[in-house]
This record gives C-alpha cells, structure tokens and sequence, in this order.
C-alpha cells in the first residue's frame, strides 16, 4: 500500500479508482476512519461503483493512492468490496466542517480539511486544517489564490493542528475518550468549556478527574459553574465539590436552584456543609462572601518548633498557609506570623514573641472594591477578616479578588444575562 | 407558586431580548415606508394582512430561537454543518448581497431624516455611523442590548401618532377583520411588499444567533417563546398604528407617497408639527436600529459559515472579522448614501426582490434542520408546527413569484 506523500481528504474525494489495468471500478465518496488511536488508522474508502452502489474498499485491496487515482491490487473482477456498516466513522461526513476542540489553543474551531500521512505501513489523520488554505482548497481555488499571492512574494501560512492535539465532539458526546483534556491548565479547560453548547460542557466536564473539575470551576463565570454543577450527575456532583476549598464551594452553590443547593448540602460531608452554610449567610460582594473559613490558628503560647511540626501535620489539606495567624484563648485574634518569620527564627522563641501585633483586618460587610484596595495597598496575599470583638471568621486570599481587579478570561467569554 | 412570582420575573428579564429586538427591528427604514404607503393608498383594507403576517412572523422566528437554544449554534454554522462549505458559501454572499442593501435602505433612511429638518446630510449621516460602530465594538453585550431594547421602546412615538389621527373605528375593525383582496396590479405589489418587509433573511440569521450568544438554556424554551410572541405582536403593532395614522390622514386627503419621509412632510400640515417630529424620530431610530441589527446579522452568518470567533461579548482583538463586517457594512454604505445621484428607489425594490427570492430557500433549510431527529431530539416541530411553517413557505413563494413578475413585466 503505497500513499503518494503527504494528502489532504479533500483532494481524495471524487478521484477515480481504477484496478491494476486501469479498468475503471468508481469514485471515492468518503474516507472511513478506525478510531482508538491517537492518529486514526484509514480504514477504507466508500466508494460510488460505477453500477452506482456505495461500497466499502477496505484498505488491504488497495495498491497505490495517488492524486489522480487510487488502484487496486488485484484485477476488477477479484476487488471485494465490502457494505457499509452503521456506526463508521467517515472524514467527509463526521468530522469536515463541524467543530473540534484545539487543545493548543484552548479553542473550538471549525474544521475546513484533514490531512492523512504514512506512518509506517498505515494511512493515517495526522492534522486538521483550520486555515484559508484549507478552506480555499475545498472551494477549488488553492492554485489561483496561491498564483496571484506568489506575485507579491508571499504565501498564505498553513494552519494545521496536529489530530493528537485536538478533541473531537459529536452530539453533546466526546467522540475520542482521551485523556487530554485533563492534561490542559485549567484555566484553558476553562475557556475552552466556556465556549461549548451546555451539552458538550456538561460530557467534558463529566471526564475531567475531580480535582481539574474543580480548579477549572472556580475560573469559570459562577452563574456558568452553576449551570454546569446542576446539569452533571450529583454524585459527580458532590465529588468536584470535595476537591473545592469551601469558598469557592460556597459560590457555585450560592448560585444554585434553592432545591439543588439543598440537596448537594445534604449530601455533603457535615462539617464541610456546615461551614457553607456558614459561609453562604454573608452577602455575595463583601468580605464575607469573599472569605473562606478555611485557615490555621496557633495558640500563643507554643514555640516555633513545635508550630513548624504541627504545620507539617496539617499544611497538606490548607488552602493558604503563607500566614498562620495567632490566637488568644478566647478566639481573638492577637497576632499574625508569616511563614518567612516562623522558618528563620530559632526553634525554641515562642511565637508571641515574634508575631506582628500591627496587622490590617477586614470587617464581613467591607464592599469587595474596597477589600481589593486594600490588598493592593499593603501588597498582601491573605488578610484576615474579623468580628466587633476581634474574633476571627475566616480569612480573603488574593485569588479570590485577582478576579475583582481583572475579571477571569473565560469569564469575559461569554456573558449571561442575569 | 405565587411566593416566587418575582423571581420568575428575572428569569424571563434574562431570557428577553432577542425576539422583540429582531423583531422590532423588522419595522426598519423600508418598512415605515411601505407602511405608511399601505396607509395613504389603501386606507385600512389591508390591516387583515398584518394578523396573517404576525402569525408567519412568530412561526417562523420561533423555528429559528429553538434551533438556537437547543442546538447552541446559529443558523450559518448549521448550514454549513448540513450542506458543506461550497453551498453554504454561496447561500452566504447571496445572504449578504440581501443584508446589504437593507443596511443601506436605512442608512439612507437617517440621511432623509437630515433633508427633512435642513442639516448637512455629509455631516450628519457620518457622525451617526462612527457613534454606532462605536457602541458595538466598545459596548458590552449588555450595553448594546439595552440600547436595542430602549430603542424597541421609542416606537411608541409611532403609537401616539395613531391616536393624534383619530382613526375611523368602524373602518378599522372591518380592515382589520374581514379580508380584501382586489386582484389590481398595484394593490398586490403592495400586498407583497407589506409581508417581505416583516419576514427577512436577516431576521433569521440574527434572532438565532442572538439567542445562542445570550446563552439561552434549553430550560428557559418557554420564556424564550414568550419572548418571540411578544415580539411579533409589538412589531405588528407598531406596523398597525403606521398604516392607521396614515389612513385616517393622507387617505382621506388622497395623498400620493414615495417614502417614509413623504409622509412625515404630509403629517405636518393635517396633524400639526408634533406628528411630524414623531413621525421623523421614529425613522431615525428605526434607521438606526436596522443598522445595527442587520449588520450585527451579517457579520454572524459570515463568521459562523467560516468559522471564526465570533461573539458581541468579545473584544476586537477576539474576532477582528466580525467587527470588520460590521465596519464594512456600515461604512461602504454611509459612503455610497453620500454619493449624489444614487438610486436609491431602485436598490430599495432590489433589495426587497433579494430578500423574497432567498427566503423561502432558507426556510426549507431551516424546516430541514429542524426536523432532524438526531441533532433536535424531541424538540422537533409538532405535525401542525409543520403544518402551518409549510403553509407560511408555499404563500410565501407564492407571493414572492407574484411580486418578482410585477416588478419586471
């Protein structure tokens, strides 16, 4: 089986195909694909006989594809020629000019055409073309178009995605179960969620592990991850809401049908609902609403030592741990340490000792403008957010106002209207 | 249930838009003008029309917001997805040659709201173009909304107007209930005028396209056709109340008329100025409104049918061609509307043909895609939904071949 260097599917269809004596047997109609690989194999050809029947030639009948023709191995009559089966997969039919998610670009994109190369001894897809090229080949105008820039000494630069790189949905399905997608930062899962149909969001999202699940959640729009959060399975759920630090839980289920929110709660681990519940009592664009609950507290009488090992017990499961802050035994906040403070002082200094006592708070009603002020004020990275009575509720992490101050890309995507 | 009434309320706010804005934006520059030409020559024999056409209206728009919704693409990227690259391309440039010179009907529109209060056409058409190009590319999807949405709401100038002419009631209720039709040349012409002014191309691209980039859930399909009702009915509400302020006026005087503006002239004199300035601001922002939406439509089909980013909520740099439709569109026609001797009567007739002839084309489209069992599930039309879409297409063709043989023989 011989393929004539490298072609596009486009420049397949239509072409002759001729046996061994260059007796005629029909035209190529479409290119059949066996998916499971991460280059598909070409399968076959359906092909219009000159009886005019669609058949299937299988790829070990074929000798030579070319860019006139395609032959065959053995004389016409010998040619098996195979029927069509349901559930093929067809270049032309499936896959040209419907949308493919770019995992490079972390964009979906229309597919203009498909180039097919030799890998060893097989026929396979190696690239979606996605540029003018592509699209001016399908219109048969390549050559003109390639004539006329060649006079101004320029050429119009190939677009081309590599089929290892891409994803491929059909139907609110993703065609190819691969384990890209989770690969991606989750930020460009994000974008790239933000700019599907409910249905494929909800199938990407579903085969993301949990833990991407929920980075690639909080960097979506809330009224987004809402909508997403009520369409998956609820044990799914539940599972992408676990992996989440409790304010960013808080926001998706602040954003649900009361219903659903009451049900995700119910279902969730106690203490974890517990302290959403607690959280989801404080108004969405304050520093309560802003807050998680989740942070370290010492008492002021253990030493940087014994700090440093309890740290160690406890830091794996914390959000934030660049400051511990320091309690009296009545809950009050009475200093704050920073984990640079707690590392370069001697191990047996108590940690009262070398605590900041000046520090900046914030009040749970203080506007989300003015909290993003002050971080940017004092250039800090956690501040902690107390009662009248200097009690301490829960501390504001820079990444939750990083949006306030410059809204997330895929939040700029596309917008709803609420 | 009642507990929740108010939030029931927001929930259709977030989903209302789109239908009243296409809509309403039906009723742009072309169709004040035949309008009011049905107003002043026919009196009120042709108001039974408009309950036909508000019904083809919400049938046919509504097609286009559940394909929409349910499939979260606009119709040129599913026509491409259906017919490949090659047909849907030259559907497109057809599409866009029709858009075309709607954008210009209306941008020649502001330009005779100019003529009429004296100002320098070259200064004020201009000005008006760079303002509108600014809002789409600088604005939000919010901000722009809610400038379409505002400008759906200033039609009731039009509505006033309506009552300042003390329409003939009993007159009205016969015109408006019992079906006349004379089978004299220029009574027909203006029949299938009336009807291919409501009923566009662009109408279609544009309401399904809005509907996707609103991101419309499929759990909303009862608010988003709430939405397509109230449109078509303010649309043709809006239409009822040209025809009837012109009726009750430049009919009984047997005014003759070629354009909206003819009409604000005549208003002045039989119902003082104050109808003659609703009259001219109701141009101008059906004028200004048409161009927005009918270029933004455009721009859509285009970027979709190549496959480019498109979205209003995207910056420029996002999707440069998008925004350069919308530019060429709006600047090339602001351009040739300035050149003196354009034909502008003509290109209006030409536009109008182009439309009838490419209408019923993509409605076939349409009821094809929205038949399609696999991609629609079972939000498929219901057998009367076919019914009446098949109806609405054969009139329409009919009608289309009619007006195509008067205008040339």
């Amino acid at each position: 089986m011989v393929l004539f260097s490298e072609m596009f599917a486009s420049e397949l269809i239509g072409i002759p195909v001729v046996d061994r004596v260059q007796e005629n047997i029909g035209k190529v109609k479409d290119i059949i694909i066996a998916l499971g690989e991460s280059f598909p194999k070409v399968a076959g050809l359906l092909i219009i006989t000159i009886e005019g029947a669609e058949k299937v030639l299988l790829i070990g009948e074929i000798d030579l594809i070319g860019r006139r023709f395609v032959s065959t191995r053995s004389p016409r009559e010998q040619v098996a020629l195979a029927t069509r089966r349901e559930g093929e997969v067809m270049l032309m039919r499936d896959i040209v000019d419907k949308q493919i998610v770019d995992l490079e670009g972390a964009r979906v994109i229309r597919v203009n055409d498909l180039k097919l190369a030799k890998m060893n001894q097989d026929v396979r897809l190696i690239a979606a073309d996605v540029g003018t090229l592509g699209m001016l080949r399908r219109l048969g105008l390549e050559g003109a178009v390639n004539w006329v820039t060649s006079v101004f000494h320029r050429r119009i630069q190939e677009s081309l995605i590599g089929w290892d790189h891409v994803q491929w949905l059909t139907g609110g399905k993703i065609a190819i179960p691969s384990k890209t997608i989770s690969d991606l930062h989750p930020a460009d899962v994000a974008q790239i969620i933000s700019q599907l149909h409910v249905d494929e969001k909800t199938a990407i999202f579903s085969s993301l592990a949990d833990k991407t699940a929920a980075e690639a959640l909080h960097e979506l729009e809330p009224m987004l991850g809402a909508i997403i959060v009520s369409n998956i399975d609820t044990k799914k759920a539940l599972g992408v809401l676990e992996k989440m630090p409790v304010d960013e839980a808080a926001d998706i289920i602040g954003d649900l049908a009361q219903e659903k929110a009451e049900e995700l709660l119910r279902l969730m681990r106690v203490g974890k609902a517990g302290k959403i519940r607690e959280l989801l009592k404080h108004h969405d664009q304050t520093a309560g609403g802003l807050m998680t609950t989740e942070f370290i507290t010492f008492p002021q009488d253990m030493t940087v030592e014994a700090t440093i090992a309890k740290l160690r017990e406890i830091a794996p499961g914390a959000e934030t741990i660049y400051y511990l802050y320091v309690v009296d035994d009545q809950h009050h906040l009475a200093g704050i340490l920073s984990l640079r403070n707690l590392i370069v002082s001697p191990p047996d200094r108590l940690i009262s000792d070398i605590m900041i006592t000046d520090f900046v708070t914030l009040t749970p009603e203080m506007k989300e403008k003015e909290t993003a002020e002050i971080f940017s004020k004092y250039n800090l990275l956690a501040v902690p957010v107390v009662d009248e009575e200097k009690k301490i509720l829960g501390i504001v992490t820079i990444d939750d106002v990083v949006d306030y101050i410059l809204p997330p890309v895929a939040r700029r995507k596309r917008q709803r209207i609420g | 249930m009642l507990r929740y009434w108010w939030i029931r309320g927001i929930i259709f706010l977030s989903v209302i838009g789109p239908g009243i804005i296409t809509g309403t934006a039906d009723n742009d520059a072309g169709g004040v003008a035949t309008y009011s030409i049905v107003g002043a020559h026919f009196g009120y024999r042709m108001l039974w029309i408009l309950i036909l056409i508000t019904i083809m209206l919400y049938v046919t728009q509504e097609m286009g917001m559940r394909l929409g919704v349910v499939t979260g693409k606009g119709l040129a990227d599913l026509i491409r997805e259906k017919l490949g690259l090659k047909s849907a391309l030259i559907l497109i440039s057809l599409v866009f040659l029709a858009n075309f010179s709607n954008v210009l009907a209306d941008v020649a529109g502001i330009a005779s709201v100019a003529d009429i209060y004296g100002l320098p056409r070259y200064i004020f058409v201009p000005i008006f173009s760079v303002l509108i190009y600014y809002i789409i590319v600088k604005g939000s999807f919010n901000l722009v909304q809610n400038i379409f949405l505002t400008s759906c709401i200033l039609f009731f100038g039009y509505i006033i107007n309506g009552f300042l002419a003390r329409p003939d009631i009993p007159a009205m209720v016969r015109g408006s209930f019992v079906p006349y039709l004379p089978l004299n040349r220029e009574y027909i012409f203006t029949a299938t005028a009336l009807i291919g002014t409501t009923l566009t191309v662009w109408g279609q691209f544009f309401v399904q396209s809005y509907f996707v980039d609103k991101g419309v859930t499929k759990k909303h399909l009862k608010n988003a056709r709430l939405d397509v009702i109230f449109g078509a009915i303010w649309t043709d509400l809006v239409a009822y109340f040209i025809i009837i302020s012109c009726a009750a006026t430049l009919y009984v005087k047997g005014v003759r008329i070629e354009s909206a503006i003819d009409a604000a002239r005549a208003l002045g004199p039989l119902l003082g100025d104050f109808a003659k300035h609703l009259f001219a601001w109701g141009l101008l922002n059906a004028s200004i409104l048409g161009v927005c939406v009918i270029s933004m439509g455009t721009a859509y089909a285009i970027t979709e049918v190549l496959g480019t980013e498109r979205k209003v909520n995207s910056s420029y740099r996002d999707a440069p061609l998008f925004y350069l439709i919308i530019g060429f569109c709006i600047f090339v026609c602001t351009f040739l509307v300035l050149l003196p001797q354009l034909p502008i009567m003509f290109i209006l007739v030409a536009s109008q043909a182009l439309n009838t002839i490419i209408l019923p084309i993509i409605f076939v489209v349409i009821l094809r895609l929205i038949n399609d069992k696999k991609m629609m599930g079972n939000h498929v039309n219901s057998s009367l939904f076919n019914a009446i879409a098949w109806l609405t297409i054969v009139c329409f063709t009919v009608i289309s071949l009619i007006m195509l043989y008067l205008t040339f023989f």
